[in-house]
């Protein structure tokens, strides 16, 4: 049990010396001034951005209300409207890329038109293009994902990269071991009593960031959302024991810290800053060798071999007969159908390019903690996935709304997308499907959990990996 | 009691840096062993703190065997080094009292480490001063006070008496005769035949790893030490 | 005596493990980075081309001139490779017409590229310059005196009748030709491979920009190996000065850039400035309506239809609409006719109809111009004022600085994509040139094509040069003026300190 003692006087005097030491007072420094920036920015923006939201379900209930009240038809040719994605509260702990990926979807999409013929509504799925013509310069938001991705793994490195190296250059490693103290006990102690002394600054940097937002009338955190900010705290906490035991790995194989730090930085450098983006265009440009034919092109022929042979037919028929209205009702229900699988197609693809890439691009650490803190946060790429399912859900509960109320009514003629074949009677507005943006947490934990599986491993391999070093070392 | 039997370290399968060692170091005695840089000292010293392996032979400390039980062993070992910079940022007190619990005291006293410090001949407004404001020769000596807290059946000293001025180097045999009146088995490096000859119980010469020649107190005190450390390190033979 | 310190400070750098590594993950970054970024422009080219053959096929399938949309597409810049600054980001094709002026807010983009992809970030050589050369600078810094009053060579150095300053100037050049090493190998590499890549052709214009470049990123290395001399002739320690060092580093290229934009207030134009500039330009598109309008109420044609009742095969817009887009400042007309052929009661139409096209083609291209004299000043203050006062805020770190330079040097910059939309609108006025001059508003081709098909061959052509070097070096020197300004007064607060400095 001496050991056992002794560890925790190693632990002591690592934070000791941690907390008298330079790097702890500038760490600390920039953890709280990027928090408090943090902070700031989002309690400018997240009000805004709720107000949009409700904004958007108040235009989107109004839109239901008012083709409800003209008629069933009304409702199924005009589609539900825009349906608003439903804006974290916790986004300032990752942006995630959320301006690039839209705020909301398009349900009801208004191609062309007859005096008696109008287009059915479809899904669409608009983008978002926020710099198309956004002369400022274009900058990584601060959020907590950078703080910790970038500013926190190499404050971890800054503190560990002398731990071992440094004490062998002192000669107080020798004079350590000269007791009868295990290796490991020496290496943990170090492991934990940095692991510790950084806690300190990025415990208090994160407190003063969620004093500041929580007290603010602007913005609430339900007891949900604290569950997840602790969660993001834990992974975050990994992440920089992740960058500790690499810091003490290089620390005991290498004979000089400065050798050591140089190593350090490099490896950094490589995998933290260029290896995120770097794979990710190399995972972008594989598959880029899309249709030649433009989008809107292949839509418009689409429509046009289509009404082709809509017409053709359609010149056999006399105008109101019930056979006449029935091939209405079919080119009108294709239309739909073959313009919004254009569209679904279009997305996947582009949802397939983008997983391709996030799948290469998790060899580095940085996007592993950024994937989790997206998916604990309800940003990102996963979350807009969700959403995507969420209205796609909605459009069949929609179009059930529609065929079922229709056939409900004795006097329709059951005949969709076509005015006359459809009941005419308004509905009632309260009764009509409302879409409403869901967020689930168990779904955040089963796209996180291969995330944090790696993310673990990383952190044993690299702490055996010191381990193995520092036994063998010969000092 | 100190004892190496057959001990040999060969570096990277061709640089053979200590070659067959036997010695024996008994209660009580002050041993010194006297080699040119690279002769094999401070391996024989981290070996017998299994800071290295040894390729074969072994040591023993007491009756333990030191490259099997290493841990056991280091709780009857003390250790001095050359030019230990210590903890910069602790004070000599805290240096102290963190590496006596590393030695397995679990409480320290203020005046326990105050007498230590007093002993080794570091003033008191030292005490509290943190040691990166300390000179070489004050840092030596806190070395000294860290081997002398942890009370232990041996003391290795590599080198301890390089850039001590004479008075502390004075001070220093002082302490060493002071533990070797404990009872304690000594063994020293170093490379000051002069210190050597007057502290030393049996002096041995290490050339090239291997132990030429080990010379007893009567023969320490009847040879020329100077002329034979020449004669075997240097191969240098007097004019006369 | 200079040379032999130069020497001595040279083989101690060259010899070290952080030259090689550092030259090693750079050349390895460098390499493959280019390796993308080639791949990158040559499918941007690729997709560049597709659109203006794509333009020129839809043109010429168009039939009547009023239906026409003459667009012209942006190239990416080839030396996009070295900053991408704006090229990918802003529009790059506009639509060329008699009825609005042509802006950077007007912009499309073309491509089938995935929005998504936004999401990761770019990267260009630039970028691994600003990251790596910084930090290499600090690394052969931070020891440079802390070091040599550590080990006690500088007192050693100092016995002998050695000048201070001339040790310092040795420290500085000797580093400095280390560091250019990895630099112009790295450069070098990625120029061969440029000059391999067949998509791309550099001319002498394009060698002398990277000229530009390659003195910016020296100038730029250079002050980051001044920051680290300082910290090193302040702090006397090793420890410390790479620890001061790493921060200054983590702060500069990695917290500054980021973190300031949103810390300053914000600069937005008042709001008031968007509603009055979108007032006047409505007013006077308001004036157009009503002169319109007075013309078809006083011609010998009755009835106000703005198409003179033309009822034939093909299709038309029902109403002359004029809409806007607040956002932007943008306000148009809209009247189309795609007529392919008329039934004889109608022919007797076609000399009013032609008559009032021919009056109201040149007045849509006055008020239009008109519009660009409220609109070019008022873009001017709402979006690029606030974007440049952010760019001043950005250049206060000299990663800024250079970023900025080296943007302007590739002519990447907001100012280099704005000059092809300045091409754009001399272009536009060569066409509506060509319009007047050949009648084509008053032509029966104007909304018909039952006798003639329009007839785009004569049409002037779009060709879009580059502005010249000098252009871009002009632009490029204040920044790097300051660069080499912070040189010099960081030079000189290190050579007081170290004077004076006891040893």
């Amino acid at each position: 049990m001496v050991w056992h003692f002794a560890l925790f006087n190693i632990i002591w005097r690592e934070i000791y010396d941690n907390l008298n030491s330079l790097r702890f007072a500038l760490a600390t420094l920039l953890l709280l001034g990027l928090m408090l920036t943090n902070a700031i920015v989002h309690l400018r923006e997240h009000p805004e951005r709720v107000q949009n939201y409700h904004n958007a379900v108040v235009e989107h209930h109004e839109r239901l209300k008012a083709a409800a009240d003209e008629s069933l038809y009304k409702l199924a040719q005009k589609g539900p409207g825009y349906l608003p994605k439903k804006p974290s509260s916790l986004r300032f702990c990752a942006e995630g890329g959320e301006p690039y990926l839209s705020e909301r979807a398009q349900g009801g999409h208004h191609r062309w038109g007859t005096d008696t013929l109008e287009s059915f509504w479809i899904l669409a799925y608009p983008s978002a293009s926020p710099n198309r013509q956004n002369v400022r310069p274009v900058v990584s938001k601060v959020d907590w994902g950078f703080i910790i991705g970038y500013v926190l793994s190499l404050v971890a490195l800054l503190f560990t990269f002398d731990a071992i190296s440094g004490e062998r250059e002192r000669g107080t490693l020798r004079l350590t071991l000269a007791n009868s103290i295990p290796r490991h006990t020496v290496l943990i102690g170090k492991f934990l009593g940095a692991l510790i002394s950084i806690s300190i600054p990025f415990t208090l940097s994160i407190l003063i960031n969620l004093l500041v937002i929580s007290t603010s009338s602007d913005v609430h955190l339900g007891a949900e959302a604290w569950g997840r900010l602790g969660i993001i705290f834990c992974i975050a906490l990994l992440y920089t024991c992740l960058f500790l035991a690499l810091g003490l790995l290089v620390s005991a194989r290498v004979q000089r810290s400065a050798v050591s730090l140089v190593v350090l930085l490099l490896v950094w450098v490589v995998f933290v800053v260029f290896m995120p983006s770097t794979l990710a265009s190399i995972a972008g440009r594989s598959t880029s060798s899309g249709p030649s034919l433009d989008f809107s092109e292949r839509s418009e022929k689409l429509h046009e071999e289509l009404s082709k042979e809509y017409y053709n037919n359609r010149f056999k028929e006399p105008a109101d007969s019930h056979k006449g209205m029935q091939l209405d009702s079919e080119y009108v229900t294709k239309d739909a159908e073959q313009q919004e699988r254009l569209h679904a197609e279009r997305l996947n693809q582009r949802v397939e390019q983008v997983n391709r890439a996030r799948t290469i691009t998790r060899i580095s650490p940085v996007t592993i903690v950024q994937h989790l803190l997206e998916s604990f946060a309800g940003t990102g790429f996963e979350r807009h996935l969700q959403f995507l399912e969420n209205v796609q859900s909605y459009a069949r509960e929609y179009r059930a709304f529609i065929d079922d109320t229709d056939r409900a009514d004795p006097d329709s003629l059951n005949i969709l997308g076509v005015p006359a074949g459809m009941s005419q009677k308004p509905v009632n507005p309260e009764s009509v499907p409302k879409f409403e943006d869901t967020l689930n947490l168990s779904k955040d934990f089963n796209t996180a959990a291969t995330e944090l599986l790696l993310l673990v491993l990383f952190v044993m391999a690299l702490i055996s990996g010191a381990y193995l070093a520092f036994v063998r070392v010969e000092i | 009691m100190l004892e190496t039997r057959d001990l040999t370290k060969i570096y990277n399968e061709n640089v053979l840096a200590v070659n067959n060692l036997n010695l024996k170091v008994e209660d009580g005695e002050i041993y010194v062993v006297l080699g040119a840089n690279g002769a094999g000292k401070s391996t024989t010293i981290s070996m017998f703190l299994n800071f290295i392996e040894p390729t074969s032979g072994t040591a023993f400390v007491g009756d333990i065997e030191i490259p099997k039980f290493p841990l056991e062993a280091k709780k009857h070992l003390a250790y001095v080094s050359e030019n230990v910079e210590l903890y910069r940022n602790f004070t000599a007190r805290q240096n102290l009292s963190f590496f006596a619990k590393l030695g397995g005291r679990k409480r320290v006293s203020n005046d326990e480490l105050d007498e230590t410090l007093g002993r080794v001949g570091l003033a008191e407004e030292a005490f509290t001063r943190r040691v990166k404001t300390f000179s070489k020769g004050m840092r030596q000596r806190l070395g000294i006070a860290i081997a002398i807290m942890k009370d232990a059946q041996a003391v290795l000293l590599d080198e301890p008496t390089s850039g001590l001025d004479p008075k502390g180097g004075a001070d220093f045999l002082n302490l060493l005769r002071q533990l070797k009146e404990e009872g304690k088995a000594i063994f020293m490096s170093t490379h000051d035949i002069f210190r050597a000859k007057e502290v030393a119980d049996r002096i041995g010469i290490l050339v090239e790893g291997n132990l030429e020649r080990e010379l007893t107190r009567e023969e320490i005190q009847r040879e020329n030490l100077e002329e034979l450390y020449l004669h075997y390190v240097a191969g240098y033979e007097s004019k006369d | 005596m200079l040379i032999t310190l130069i020497r001595r400070e040279l083989l101690n750098n060259l010899m070290t493990f952080r030259f090689a590594a550092a030259t090693f993950i750079m050349l390895l970054l460098v390499v493959a980075n280019t390796f993308v970024l080639i791949n990158d422009y040559e499918s941007r080219l690729v997709s560049h081309n597709n659109s203006v053959n794509m333009h020129k096929r839809q043109l010429q399938e168009t039939n009547t001139y009023s239906a026409g949309e003459i667009r012209v597409d942006r190239p990416p810049n080839s030396l996009s490779i070295f900053n991408v600054g704006y090229d990918k980001q802003l529009g790059n094709e506009v639509r060329v017409t008699h009825i609005y002026v042509p802006s950077l807010w007007d912009a499309g983009m073309h491509g089938s590229s995935n929005p998504f992809m936004d999401m990761f970030a770019s990267m260009d050589i630039i970028f691994i310059f600003e990251v790596i050369l910084s930090l290499l600078a600090l690394i052969f810094a931070y020891d440079a005196f802390a070091g040599e009053y550590q080990s006690g060579t500088l007192r050693l150095v100092l016995t002998h009748p050695v000048r201070r300053g001339n040790i310092l100037v040795a420290k500085y050049i000797s580093a400095m030709l280390c560091l250019i090493v990895p630099l112009s190998i790295s450069l070098l590499l990625s120029l061969i491979l440029l000059t391999t890549s067949t998509s791309i052709s550099l001319n002498t214009d394009d060698f002398l920009r990277i000229g530009g470049i390659i003195f910016t990123s020296i100038v730029y290395l250079s002050v980051f190996y001044l920051i680290g001399l300082l910290i090193s002739a302040i702090t006397r320690r090793t420890s410390t000065a790479l620890m001061l060092s790493m921060f200054v580093w983590g702060f500069l290229v990695l917290v500054y850039p980021n973190m300031i934009l949103a810390v300053i207030p914000q600069h937005d134009a008042p709001q008031e400035r968007k509603t009055s500039a979108y007032d006047k330009i409505e007013q006077v598109w308001q004036e157009l309506d009503k002169e319109r309008k007075q013309y078809l109420a006083t011609d010998d044609f009755p009835g106000e239809d703005w198409g003179y009742e033309l009822r034939g095969w093909g299709s038309r817009s029902s109403n002359f609409i004029m809409f806007g887009n607040p956002h932007t400042l943008i306000y148009k007309c809209r009247g189309v006719m795609k007529f392919t052929g008329f039934g004889e009661e109608d022919e007797y139409k076609m000399p009013h109809a032609q008559k009032h096209f021919r009056y109201l083609g040149p007045r849509i291209i006055d008020t239009a111009d008109k519009t660009w004299l409220v609109r070019k000043p008022a873009l001017e203050d709402i979006y690029i004022k606030p974007a440049n006062t952010e760019r001043i805020w950005l250049k206060l770190s000299p990663v800024g600085l250079y970023d900025a330079a080296t943007k302007t040097w590739s002519g990447t910059d907001v100012r280099g994509v704005r000059d092809f939309f300045h091409a754009a609108r001399q272009y536009r006025k060569r066409v509506n040139d060509f319009f007047l001059d050949t009648d084509v508003f008053g032509s029966r081709q104007w909304f018909s094509s039952d006798k003639e098909a329009a007839d785009w061959s004569d049409l002037p052509h779009f060709a879009y040069q580059r502005v010249d070097s000098n252009i871009n070096a002009m632009r490029a020197l204040p920044d790097v003026c300051l660069l080499l300004m912070i040189n010099v007064v960081l030079f000189i607060i290190i050579f007081l300190i170290f004077v004076k400095s006891e040893v």
